[in-house]
């Protein structure tokens, strides 16, 4: 048994046709960064929310570190969380808001004073404990709320879409500071986010989330390079997903017929042959130029992005994007004939 | 001063003339005839003697009896302000809270009793309270009383129709209070280990103080200045600062009498305003 051990979860909301959430069950180790990642109304703070006790499961089973919780209110838990909206008491101070949840444990008053202090200089507040929220930054505020979760030394830290309220910027700084606290403290954390960037950069692991069922779990790169399936694929990073006929798979590797780009090859763990959808990231695909007769496509968009360009090829009725490094081949032009391929590690049988 | 702003002042100087006269016509200057008559002598006969005398202010201060009264109102005052705090701060807590599609409705229902007169409320009041009323016919039927209780000419009527009469008020000043209340801060302090009782003392009920303290100045001073409910269900009984009035000035003919009254009755009001600036000033200073 995982440190934080989620079994068979289920809520359901009378009235509804699918349940939020639906057997939901995974194992997080102690000092993990996990993120749950999926489109609004996933399920995914749904999720959260069971953890933390905010909302009651309808039925399965949640452990931490070896005992059962699933009951035990919220108030108990002992779980450091940090909302959306950051939830800070509006008439109490910056040092009073840290000093809450030690309060409520009957802290003494000289301990409290030095660990409230700690956890400010941990997000580096330390100058501002005695101002008012209202007078605080949004950013600001996010750390307030962030040492005020971490002064209790919660169990876990749990965090609901605590980004998303920031400006863009600040988005990747608060990022990369609740990481390396996260690391600091060894803290174990779950992190909800529909923000795919976020999760890739952020987590040890990230769970893929659709309509209340979980897709995939695994770590970034897993996710990214080897999705389960077509909405894992579309869902993180961009993708082009082509139908094919797999006509003799050998070591991994499928012979391809696909439709509109003839004979190719892709990675494929399965090993079934029939039809079958292939994978191929925009930036792995390739590009030439080709004549009219030989073509598979014509270049219908070109956009600059300084970088790299981006090409959408029409290929029958689909629109195929390919990303190619600006400058390092010839440019293309609007209307242009072109060829399409890829290298076979660059692509992916899904199931 | 350039030409724009002197415009500007102009514009706010022609915006607030005609209200400031209106006030001037309506309510000062009657309020300073008011204040003259108080100085008059009266007697029972309905005769005013235009004169400048102290005597309706002893006559007042003097006698025991005023001040009972004046103490009795205040107390009515006080326990229907903390009685409608009571009941109506579970309704609005829950109207904050709902997320309910039908909110819009139920805070319009909350409130609806305004659409109907007060005078039309203490009525109903009288025809539910009374020996044959609904309450006692249901509390003999049930076997509970022998006797119909006492429930209408007393003071125990008056605080239970004023109270319900006063809700509608303490319902809109407590939602209008909640302002900075969301309910996603219980969800925090409970999270940080506070049960609900903590949660509500600690979070919920300071962040509703500018509400509770809006609707109690009202409430308080809607509650001493009203006369038709506790005459009504007071039955002719029970006396207070405002019913007394009153009767002074239509049954008694004593003029500046009642005016020295309602004028001891406009100082406890200038007390509990003084005391509400302090409060809010307290709240706002946090």
């Amino acid at each position: 048994m995982s440190f934080l051990q989620l079994d068979d979860i289920v809520k359901e909301y009378p009235g509804t046709e699918r349940p939020s959430v639906a057997d939901f069950t995974l194992g997080i180790d102690q000092g993990e960064f996990v993120s749950l990642l999926g489109p609004s109304g996933c399920g995914k703070t749904t999720t959260l929310r069971m953890i933390a006790g905010l909302i009651e499961a309808t039925s399965g089973r949640i452990h931490l570190d070896g005992k059962e919780l699933t009951r035990t209110p919220v108030h108990q838990r002992g779980m450091g969380l940090v909302f959306q909206n950051y939830a800070l008491f509006p008439h109490l101070n910056v040092a009073r808001n840290v000093a809450f949840g030690l309060e409520m444990r009957r802290t003494s008053k000289a301990e409290a004073r030095r660990r409230v202090e700690e956890a400010l200089d941990l997000v580096r507040l330390g100058h501002l404990s005695g101002r008012r929220i209202k007078q605080l930054s949004g950013g600001q505020q996010q750390r307030v709320a962030l040492a005020r979760a971490l002064v209790i030394e919660p169990s876990v830290l749990l965090l609901d879409e605590p980004l998303s309220n920031l400006d863009a910027k600040l988005r990747d700084t608060m990022r990369e500071e609740i990481r390396s606290i996260q690391r600091k403290l060894g803290i174990t954390t779950v992190f909800v986010t529909h923000d795919q960037d976020e999760a890739l950069a952020v987590s040890d692991r990230i769970v893929v989330m659709s309509e209340g069922v979980i897709e995939q779990v695994g770590t970034p790169e897993q996710i990214y390079e080897h999705p389960a399936n077509r909405f894992v694929a579309n869902f993180i990073g961009r993708a082009n997903l082509f139908d094919a006929e797999i006509t003799h798979t050998a070591n991994g590797v499928a012979e391809l017929d696909v439709a509109g780009l003839g004979q190719l090859r892709a990675v494929d763990d399965h090993g079934a042959k029939g039809p079958a959808t292939v994978l191929v990231r925009p930036h792995r695909m390739q590009l030439s130029k080709a004549a009219a007769g030989d073509a598979h496509g014509t270049v219908e968009t070109v956009v600059y992005v300084g970088d790299s360009i981006e090409y959408g090829v029409r290929v029958g009725d689909a629109t195929v994007s390919v990303q190619s490094v600006a400058g390092a081949a010839e440019r293309l032009e609007r209307g242009a004939s072109v060829r399409l391929s890829w290298q076979a590690e660059d692509a992916l049988v899904l199931t | 001063m350039s030409a724009k702003t002197r415009s500007a002042r102009l514009t706010v100087l022609g915006l607030t003339v005609p209200g400031l006269l209106g006030l001037a016509v309506s309510f000062v200057l009657p309020l300073a005839w008011l204040l003259r008559m108080s100085f008059n002598r009266g007697d029972s006969t309905g005769l005013i003697e235009e004169t400048f005398t102290l005597d309706s202010y002893a006559q007042f201060v003097g006698d025991s009896y005023y001040w009972d009264m004046a103490w009795e109102t205040t107390l009515l005052g006080l326990g229907v302000t903390v009685l409608t705090i009571v009941v109506s701060y579970p309704i609005a807590l829950f109207l904050v809270r709902t997320e309910s599609r039908f909110k819009g409705i139920l805070v319009a229902l909350a409130v609806a009793p305004l659409l109907t007169s007060s005078v039309v409320r203490t009525y109903g009041w009288l025809v539910l309270l009374g020996n044959q009323g609904v309450v006692n016919q249901a509390l003999m039927g049930a076997g509970l009383v022998d006797q119909p209780l006492a429930l209408i000419n007393n003071r125990l009527g008056v605080y239970i129709a004023l109270v319900e009469i006063m809700m509608p008020y303490m319902i809109l000043c407590l939602l209008a209070g909640f302002g900075r209340f969301n309910p996603e801060l219980e969800h925090a302090a409970r999270s940080l280990g506070a049960n609900r009782w903590r949660t509500f003392w600690r979070i919920v009920w300071p962040l509703s103080m500018p509400g509770v303290l809006t609707g109690a100045l009202l409430v308080f001073v809607l509650t001493i200045s009203s006369f038709v409910t506790p005459r009504l269900v007071g039955g002719g009984k029970v006396f207070y600062l405002a019913t007394e009035i009153y009767d002074q000035a239509t049954a008694t003919l004593n003029w500046p009498f009642a005016a020295a009254i309602a004028f001891i009755l406009l100082a406890l009001f200038a007390v509990v305003i003084v005391i509400y600036q302090r409060a809010l000033r307290r709240i706002e200073a946090q």
